[in-house]
């Protein structure tokens, strides 16, 4: 096995299940999951020879996982473009509301629904604020001031707990 | 509900998928990036090589041919090699964004990289329809002079133009241009944290 095979194995070993709850915030059903798994494991791939120069793997990942996931998004929007806009058209009082699911879910489950009812950069802040990156990473990894982050974070917050409160 | 809370929910989703053996995740990694650089090796020397036979096929008028008719397989296969640059050009530019890269960069250069395109079809006529079109008139009206045929052929070879730009607009309307609004929805997101409507204002 080459370095490049075991250094991307560990890297998918050490961040499979932060790299599977980006699909399942991204992609609609299990075989959209699937298949947005695959995208962001062969951009991973592709993208192993810039990995040694990554100054935080964590960083890195997220850029890929991020810009694929958010890829898929946009493909998906231009092609239902005309239909009445599922929840990655980022007009969330047009989206089925989290509380409209509460009664069937758990409660992480729960909280998957309404992060995955924002919209799609407002669902990478709050993906990210979840998985425990720094306001500074956030930054980095989405291209935005640590400022602006505080300011975007603040409103999706309050957002989503204002859907937490109503699906209670 | 505070953030902690929200993590140890967070953390608590479960995934519910069996990872793929290391070998097998290897290999099917390998096996589609492999088939990727195929699929884009072949293109390009599917390319080269309709270059090839066109230059290979008016090299005959070229060097034997009336003057109209030279002229004729001169702009013709000119055009060509300018079609495949024009091409190659537009994909080498539209790589997709690296995605290491933050993701305020890389919405910029899928931008850049989508208006290359569209700029590119819709002034097809330009480097693609004018350049083949007029040079097979030529070829054809040097050969068989000022005839009903000739006249009858332009008028073919003007419809077909008109076809290849109409339906590259259609390309740009219905595929490209939605697709750069869906980038400047993000865009406009991701910076102000408002949403863009299909009008361009913001809410």
């Amino acid at each position: 096995m080459t370095d490049r095979e075991s250094e991307y194995l560990q890297l998918v070993h050490q961040y499979d299940a932060r790299i599977r709850r980006v699909c399942r915030l991204y992609a609609d059903g299990a075989d959209a999951r699937e298949d947005l798994y695959q995208d962001i494991l062969l951009e991973l791939w592709r993208a192993m020879p810039s990995f040694a120069g990554a100054a935080s793997p964590g960083t890195w990942l997220y850029r890929i996982a991020l810009n694929t996931a958010l890829d898929s998004v946009r493909r998906r929007n231009v092609r239902r473009r005309g239909e009445p806009f599922a929840r990655d058209a980022a007009h969330p009082q047009s989206v089925t509301r989290p509380d409209e699911h509460v009664e069937r879910a758990q409660s992480a489950e729960r909280l998957y629904d309404a992060v995955a009812c924002l919209p799609p950069i407002d669902r990478a802040l709050i993906l990210l604020l979840l998985e425990d990156r720094s306001y500074a990473e956030i930054g980095d990894i989405l291209g935005i001031s640590v400022s602006s982050v505080g300011v975007r974070l603040h409103r999706a917050k309050k957002k989503l707990r204002e859907w937490l409160e109503a699906a209670a | 509900m505070n953030i902690e809370d929200l993590r140890m929910e967070w953390n608590r989703l479960e995934t519910g998928v069996d990872q793929l053996r290391d070998a097998a995740l290897l290999a099917h990694v390998q096996e589609r990036a492999r088939d990727r650089e195929a699929t884009i090796r072949r293109r390009d020397r599917r390319e080269a090589i309709a270059a090839g036979i066109v230059c290979a096929f008016f090299l005959l008028p070229l060097i034997s041919g009336p003057w109209l008719t030279r002229v004729g397989a001169l702009v013709f296969m000119a055009g060509s090699a300018l079609a495949v640059y024009l091409m190659r050009r537009a994909r080498r530019e539209g790589q997709p964004a690296h995605r290491t890269r933050s993701l305020a960069e890389a919405l910029d250069a899928e931008r850049s990289m989508l208006e290359a395109q569209i700029r590119l079809l819709q002034r097809v006529l330009w480097w693609y329809g004018l350049p083949l079109g007029v040079g097979i008139v030529l070829i054809v009206g040097g050969s068989a002079g000022v005839t009903w045929l000739t006249m009858t052929y332009t008028v073919v070879v003007a419809a077909m133009v008109a076809g290849i730009v109409a339906l590259n607009r259609r390309e740009v309307r219905r595929e490209l241009l939605p697709a750069l609004e869906e980038l400047d929805r993000l865009r406009a997101q991701l910076q102000t944290g408002t949403d863009m409507d299909s009008d361009g204002d913001v809410s």
